[in-house]
């Protein structure tokens, strides 16, 4: 009986070992660059409303009149829309979710539906760590009202939420193009490593960005939104901090970045595709953005909502280079206008903070 | 092999008709409480990293306001653990007084916290710290399913501190287990490796019942998978083959099918652990595409805990019971 079973412990093993060459084909993006692109109309003052690091799931109040993080993100958007005008897109960029289950993302999808903006949401390293399948939250997403979530299964681009929106002049040729990549989790270079580092944005993700920009043209401004911070961010606060002129910062640092060992500096493939501007989340206590020599805005949005954890602003940061009269949560929004076809933008960071004797609302353009 | 898987070195064999049914009824109580208690575990640890996330993150009142709110699943999950444990207690009471005492105090614990679970989740209804009696995130029913898992909790204490007291009048027909008890070193050093076999057991059982519906094979990656779950698995089965073999063994077979059973689930272990590495190794972002759901702990610390923590458990768990099962059949000698 003994030697019986270490026999079928021994054939389950190898029968498992032939199981590994059934892994499903994959699908060059090559021949389907149309599958990845949503098209909008484009408008001068096209407004998109980034929310990042939303954290959503069922641990704490969502639906909470008081409290809950589903009041706090209406206040955000209808504070926008009144500072706006119209927001025209949303951009939602990763941790949306985190150890949340199906009910929870259905009650965002819910939100999102109600304020009747379309929508783009990304992954971040926390988004499918949820009770549920990684495939599933796509699915929601790809079938819900305003969303502009769209995934290509089993292609050759590593991970899953890359995907352009080209913003379209009323003659069909594109005024801007916005890209969303997706910044992945977390990475292992092998089994033995017993700490892992983030993810990175791959060769292969920029090889189809670079796709889909030529195909729209290469004069196409573009913003690119993912979550991740890659290897510029550190570099440009080392500039900064070393006095190398030609840049220039605003906004707050209070945790650093968190680039994965192997994030790439991107900053020449950002030129070469005409990327005006890269925004991100993940690092909850940050919003500094700053801009290279050569005109590429690097940026990080404001968290939407108080989970998990938040910066508490106190006075006299250095880095922030404006005037603040008052401390208060770095949680709130940031806002990107499209001032012309020609590349033109503005940016504008939202702090929103409930206050028992009354909101306080500040905006400050960068 | 064959001596433990004998029938006649089964404890069922010494008992007669009344004496099989309680121990059905027992091992019914043991499933009971298993089922539903690995799946709250499992949803707890899942609230439990975002509370450490808070905190890691210097953000310990994010981390209160949740474990205010999901106080009543951890206290469910604690009711039904300690359901577990009081049974099994008592099945394997060393006499008469101490099996009647074990579900005199299981009850009235049970009794005290389902009160506590009940009125915590009415008065946080009330008061408005649950936006409704079902608000529908954690489980579909929460916070309400609490509220009634703490009124059964209640009705479970009646009937235990009831059955103790059948006891007084109408004997057990099961036969009192021949332990010395732990003490000292040995209690602290066994009594902590078995409970964390079992809440590891648990967790095991949930993954992989969860694991059906979460790994996504969507992109492939079919060996990382099926190992996993086979990694999850086995940490069920070991606990399963402890409790419903070994310990429905008759004593003086015990130590040879520890040492039996110790070696099988070994061998099997480190075949799947090492084909567990082989296969991160070969496809590392196969965790990444597939196995989201299962291993929150090491996606929130970023941290490769899965790899460490159930190889560890599945691999030193047998050689525990190697090691028992020698000084089980040294002491038999």
């Amino acid at each position: 009986m003994f030697k019986r079973i270490v026999s079928m412990a021994v054939i389950c093993a190898l029968a498992i070992s032939m199981l590994a060459g059934c892994a499903k084909k994959t699908v060059s993006y090559k021949e389907h660059l149309g599958d990845y692109v949503k098209t909008m109309d484009y408008h001068d003052g096209f407004t998109i409303l980034q929310l990042t690091d939303i954290h959503w799931h069922g641990g704490t109040q969502i639906g909470d009149e008081d409290y809950g993080s589903e009041r706090y993100l209406r206040k955000v958007i209808n504070e926008a829309v009144a500072h706006a005008g119209k927001i025209d897109l949303i951009e939602i960029t990763g941790d949306t979710f985190m150890l949340a289950n199906k009910a929870a993302v259905r009650s965002f999808v819910d939100f999102m539906t109600a304020t009747k903006i379309p929508y783009a949401i990304i992954w971040g390293n926390h988004d499918r760590e949820c009770t549920y399948n990684p495939n599933w939250i796509s699915k929601q997403f790809l079938g819900a009202p305003y969303s502009l979530y769209t995934e290509v299964d089993n292609d050759d681009v590593h991970e899953r939420s890359n995907y352009v929106i080209n913003l379209q002049n009323p003659d069909g040729s594109t005024a801007w193009q916005i890209t969303n990549l997706d910044s992945g989790a977390s990475y292992r270079e092998g089994a033995a490593d017993f700490d892992l580092t983030y993810d990175y944005l791959r060769d292969d993700q920029f090889e189809w960005m670079t796709a889909e920009h030529d195909a729209v043209g290469k004069d196409v401004p573009v913003i690119c939104y993912y979550h991740i911070a890659q290897a510029d961010y550190d570099l440009g606060w080392d500039a900064i901090q070393a006095g190398v002129s030609g840049y220039r910062s605003k906004f707050f640092n209070f945790e650093g970045f968190a680039p994965s060992k192997f994030a790439p500096r991107t900053e020449d493939i950002c030129l070469k595709n005409n990327v005006k501007a890269v925004f991100i989340g993940h690092d909850h206590a940050d919003d500094w953005t700053f801009t290279t020599p050569n005109g590429v805005t690097f940026g990080m949005g404001v968290k939407s909502g108080f989970e998990l954890y938040y910066a508490n602003v106190p006075l006299g940061r250095a880095e922030a280079n404006f005037d603040y009269s008052e401390e208060f949560a770095l949680i709130g929004a940031s806002l990107v206008t499209l001032d012309n076809a020609s590349g033109g933008y503005t940016l504008e960071h939202l702090y929103l903070n409930e206050r028992d004797e009354g909101d306080f609302v500040m905006w400050v353009e960068y | 092999m064959a001596a433990y898987l004998s029938r006649n070195d089964r404890i069922k064999t010494e008992l007669d008709r009344d004496g099989r049914r309680e121990r059905r009824f027992y091992l019914l109580f043991s499933i009971l409480a298993f089922i539903p208690g690995s799946f709250v575990l499992w949803e707890m640890h899942y609230e439990l990293w975002n509370i450490i996330g808070s905190v890691a993150s210097h953000s310990p009142d994010r981390a209160v306001t949740q474990a205010i709110r999901m106080c009543p699943l951890y206290l469910v999950g604690a009711a039904l653990i300690l359901f577990l444990i009081y049974t099994n207690g008592a099945y394997r009471a060393k006499n008469e007084k101490a099996r009647r005492a074990k579900w005199m105090a299981g009850g009235i614990v049970m009794i005290v916290l389902g009160v506590i679970i009940a009125a915590y989740v009415a008065i946080g209804v009330l008061l408005g710290e649950y936006g409704r009696l079902i608000e529908g995130f954690i489980t579909p029913l929460f916070p309400l399913d609490t509220l009634l898992a703490g009124v059964v909790f209640i009705g479970i204490g009646f009937l235990s501190i009831r059955y103790s007291k059948v006891l007084d009048k109408k004997h057990s027909k099961l036969p009192y287990v021949n332990d010395r008890g732990l003490f000292g070193w040995r209690l602290f050093t066994f009594g902590l490796f078995r409970a964390l076999s079992l809440l590891v057991a648990m967790c095991g059982f949930a993954a992989s019942v969860w694991g059906i519906f979460v790994l996504d094979l969507s992109h492939g990656y079919l060996m990382y998978s099926i190992v996993l779950w086979l990694n999850f698995f086995t940490a069920f089965a070991m606990y399963f083959a402890y409790k419903f073999i070994f310990c429905e063994t008759k004593e003086e077979s015990r130590g040879s099918a520890s040492i039996k059973l110790g070696c099988i689930f070994l061998i099997v272990n480190i075949v799947l652990f090492a084909l567990y590495m082989l296969s991160v190794q070969l496809w590392n972002e196969a965790p990444n595409v597939t196995a989201f759901a299962l291993m929150p702990a090491d996606f929130t610390a970023s941290m490769n805990i899965f790899a460490v923590f159930y190889g560890l458990n599945n691999i030193l768990a047998p050689i525990f019971a190697i090691v028992r099962g020698l000084i089980m059949e040294k002491n038999n000698r």
